[in-house]
Parts: structure tokens; C-alpha cells; sequence
């Protein structure tokens, strides 16, 4: 069975940027860990869809631009977290500047990829919740994908 | 190969990658990495290099730099020839 549970998945953010745009040049880089995720949310490109109907015939459908997506995490707020001070400068940065990614699933698949944090807003809700963060990173390479074990 | 920075720490921090607990004004090694991403997070910074004179050895931790002159006082040379005392 190769299903797995998201218990035990990872993401980690590096200020480095690889050499290259592949498994090597990520794993050269160190990263540190986001502490107090509660999701990661979903992380995959999506095409654009053109499509074309012709008088006569089916509707054709053809692949356009692709958009490498966003990873839109829940977490648990924490002023100490090293990860999370990182990604909250990320959010804070005022030039183009990308992070580097890392998404760590239970089997040890990786997922590695740039991107832009476009915000960390915070969530106080009712008295008996914890303080979140919504942060959105917007995915602007391909995403490098390394099979787990 | 990594190379270690000496790190002043700059307020309380933990690391969720080790569970590695820092405080505010301790100062601890770090592989080159992994002070950058605490560098850019604004938790640390590099710390003054220490200076430690023994005899005509000089150690540091860091980059030294020096402003003004140093002055080291030469180390007799034991090859020189001690002058003759006069008979």
C-alpha cells in the first residue's frame, strides 16, 4: 500500500536560492523548519484551459499557461519560531527577492520549489481558539519533485 | 563542506528543525546555512571576533579587523648572534 497520511509532513524555508533548478541544487541548501503547521494545503501547477467550439464537432480543449499555484498553510502563530520569523520577513520583503521551499511528506517525498510569500495574516478568533496565520505563497518556479522512500 | 560562523544571538528563538532553544545574548556556533536563515530572519547576527594574544600567536574567532596599528613586538630570532660581551 503506498497511501500515506499527511501526519508528519513538513515545510521548511530557506533564504538561499539553488544553483540549479533540481533536486541537487535543493538539497545543497539548509533549510529550517516552519514550526506549529496545522495544514499545508495543496501544492500543484495548474494549466490554463483554452478551449475552442466549433460549428461542427466537440468542443476542443487545449493546455495554456501554466501557474505553479500557492501553498496557502494554517498555522499556529508563534513569535519564537525560527521558520516562522523567516516566512513572516518573507512576507514583509519588499523586493521580488524568492524563498526557497521545502515540502517534507511522512514517506520522505520532497517537494521543492520558489516562491513569493504575498502575506501572513493573522486570525483571532473566539476565546477557546488558538491564534493562527494564514499565510499565502505564491509558487514562480516548477515544482522539483523527489520520490519518497 | 560547512563552515561555522560564530553567531551572537539577538532575542529568544527556537528551531522547530532541531528543537535547538537560543537566548537572547548567547553567543553560539552555527553551520554557514543555517546562520544565513537566521541572518535574514533578523534572530542573530555575526559576532565580534574575540582576540586572544599569546606570546606571538594571534587567535581570533571571525574576521579581525584591526583600526589604527597593531603592534606586535618581534620575537628574537634564534638564529641572530648575541653580540660578544667584551673581554
Amino acid at each position: 500500500m503506498a497511501i500515506q497520511a499527511s501526519a508528519g509532513a513538513a515545510l521548511a524555508i530557506s533564504a538561499a536560492s539553488p544553483a540549479t533548478q533540481d533536486a541537487a541544487g535543493y538539497a545543497a541548501l539548509t533549510f529550517t523548519e516552519i514550526g506549529g503547521i496545522e495544514k499545508l494545503g495543496t501544492i500543484g501547477s495548474q494549466y490554463a484551459k483554452i478551449e475552442f467550439q466549433p460549428l461542427r464537432g466537440a468542443k476542443q480543449k487545449l493546455k495554456g499557461s501554466p501557474d505553479y499555484g500557492s501553498l496557502q498553510p494554517s498555522l499556529a502563530h508563534d513569535d519564537s519560531d525560527a521558520g516562522q520569523t523567516l516566512l513572516r520577513t518573507s512576507a514583509n520583503e519588499e523586493t521580488n527577492k524568492l524563498y526557497s521551499f521545502m515540502a517534507t511528506y511522512q514517506n520522505g517525498a520532497k517537494r521543492y520549489f520558489q516562491g513569493r510569500t504575498f502575506g501572513y495574516p493573522e486570525t483571532v478568533d473566539g476565546a477557546d481558539t488558538i491564534l493562527m496565520a494564514a499565510p499565502t505563497v505564491e509558487i514562480c518556479t516548477k515544482i522539483v519533485i523527489v520520490a519518497g522512500t | 563542506m560547512s563552515k561555522t560562523v560564530s553567531a551572537l544571538v539577538l532575542s529568544a528563538f527556537e528551531d522547530a528543525s532541531t528543537g535547538d532553544r537560543f537566548a537572547a545574548g548567547d553567543t553560539v556556533p552555527l553551520d554557514r546555512g543555517v546562520f544565513d536563515n537566521f541572518e535574514a530572519a533578523g534572530l542573530v547576527r555575526e559576532a565580534d571576533p574575540t582576540v586572544k594574544i599569546e606570546g606571538h600567536t594571534i587567535k581570533t574567532t571571525g574576521s579581525l579587523k584591526v583600526d589604527g596599528n597593531l603592534t606586535v613586538p618581534a620575537k628574537p630570532s634564534r638564529t641572530a648572534k648575541r653580540p660578544r660581551a667584551a673581554k
